[in-house]
């Protein structure tokens, strides 16, 4: 029980860091081609 | 003369002669098949899964007849079977076996319905505000964790409390993606309890949200940005989602199938393919919808429900839903809090992944209190992040569950041979191929 318990936490964590890390993700690739474009303009 | 009648009619015999439990059973199961239909037709349920489900459930367990060597069965599909030879032989039998063994059972209608699910997603709502979604999505993952210890607790291999715990996910497809490469022997019955469930969240959450978030609380109108917001670009989302699809596919390839379709679906949209979006959000999602409902229903033939683990599992299905949705309301009281009590919470239900039902179910219960209060592109966010935390848990289940503690070892690969079932073929077929005319069976 003790470990089913480690393992689900275990788990938890890993997902929240992958969910966490593709969350800084989109606001970088958003960012990144705002203002790529933004200067792209005249 | 009434053996003679009754020997016409095999359904009747077969209920007359099979033991009181499984008689009951199969009666039981006709009424509830019928009772899905007038609940899907009233739209207390889903209808476009329950008519389909409910139709599979009555005519599987009436139309049960004597097969070779007097052995009960029907001509719907037999899911226990997968020697190749015997295979062959009941596909040209039973009239829904190809649909099981080329689209059920390698979770490949999971992935049509995920391709529909991402053709109508708009990942803009999450790329404006993607922390305050991902975090919800994560709250309202709670369930999808606490049901796991609960449920080896309870006496489950890791396997099968991995597989029933994704129900907490609220995401059919993915419960049945799991199930599928987890616990292939009672995949049925998760699957099953997976999707009667979602039904009821649209009837049961509400409740939940009255319970939990008092009314002045649910009527808080959320900040206007200081700034009015561009709209994101395609450009922008297209990016998002074929660099997603490559990160998640290189961490967890056992659920790349999932994560393909899912982002395939976002990519079609965004790229503007008109064709592809209308084929994958109508005739796709829906055809494969309408096999999985009747699919399903076939699949709830009384002997495949008799399990003993049944009961576990209804209790620890609405046990997860139910801690998810607790969980998704408190992200949304942290988010309350952290933001100056001037966060909605009801929108952290949205962050169950149900899409999206329960975006509707927050925005429906703030508007009954007060019409004025928009939530839904916040819940929408949640809602659509939600799919992809359930992903990702999926796809962390399916890799790691079977290298640690007393899994069993799961093998996405080769189908396991679970029970080696006797020719089922109609007793009094002339022109069926018998088991002695199968080809030989290849390792």
């Amino acid at each position: 029980m003790n470990t089913a318990i480690l393992n689900g936490f275990y788990i938890y964590l890993l997902s929240a860091v992958i969910s966490l890390a593709l969350a800084a993700m989109i606001k970088v690739i958003v960012y990144a081609l705002t203002s790529a474009t933004n200067k792209a303009k005249p | 003369m009434i053996a003679n009648l009754l020997q016409m009619f095999q359904g009747l015999e077969s209920l007359l002669s099979s033991g009181p439990l499984l008689a009951c059973t199969r009666v039981g199961l006709i009424v509830l098949g019928a009772l899905l239909v007038y609940m899907g037709t009233k739209g207390i349920l889903e209808p476009l899964l329950m008519i389909p489900m409910g139709f599979g459930m009555i005519a599987v367990n009436a139309g049960v007849l004597f097969l070779e060597n007097h052995q009960l069965g029907t001509l719907f599909v037999d899911p226990l079977v997968t020697e190749p030879g015997q295979l062959v032989n009941i596909m040209q039998v039973d009239f829904l076996q190809p649909v099981y063994t080329l689209t059920f059972s390698n979770g490949l209608i999971a992935c049509l319905v995920f391709m529909g699910i991402g053709s109508l997603l708009d990942i803009g709502y999450v790329m404006s505000r993607p922390f305050e979604s991902m975090f919800l999505a994560l709250a309202a993952e709670l369930g999808t964790i606490v049901t796991f210890p609960v449920a080896v607790l309870c006496g489950l291999s890791y396997n099968d409390a991995a597989s029933i715990a994704m129900v907490g996910g609220a995401d059919g497809p993915m419960v049945l993606y799991t199930s599928l490469m987890l616990s292939k022997d009672i995949f049925v019955p998760i699957t099953v309890v997976a999707y009667l469930y979602l039904g009821l969240t649209y009837g049961g959450y509400p409740y939940l949200i009255r319970l939990l978030v008092p009314k002045k609380l649910r009527m808080i109108k959320p900040a206007m940005p200081a700034k009015p917001v561009k709209p994101l670009s395609s450009g922008v989302k297209l990016t998002f989602a074929t660099v997603a699809c490559a990160l998640l596919c290189f961490l967890f390839p056992v659920a790349a199938p999932l994560f393909l379709s899912l982002f395939i679906g976002v990519a079609v949209k965004e790229a503007g393919l008109k064709e592809f979006t209308t084929l994958l959000g109508g005739p796709v999602l829906y055809g494969a919808t309408f096999f999985l409902g009747l699919m399903l229903g076939v699949l709830c033939e009384a002997k495949t429900l008799l399990d003993p683990k049944i009961f576990t599992l209804l209790c620890l299905g609405v046990f997860s839903l139910l801690v998810s949705g607790i969980g998704g309301i408190a992200g949304g009281y942290a988010l309350y809090f952290l933001r100056g009590r001037k966060y909605n919470p009801v929108i952290g239900l949205a962050g169950v992944s149900c899409v999206p039902s329960c975006a509707k179910v927050a925005q429906k219960c703030v508007s009954k209190d007060d019409p004025s209060v928009i939530i839904l592109p916040q819940a929408l966010g949640a809602n659509i992040c939600g799919v992809i935390t359930t992903a990702i848990l999926c796809g962390i289940y399916v890799t790691v569950i079977p290298s640690i503690g007393n899994a069993k070892k799961a093998d996405p690969v080769k189908v396991r041979v679970e029970t080696v079932a006797p020719a089922r073929l109609p007793a009094d077929s002339g022109t069926a191929p018998t088991q002695g005319s199968s080809p030989p069976a290849t390792p």
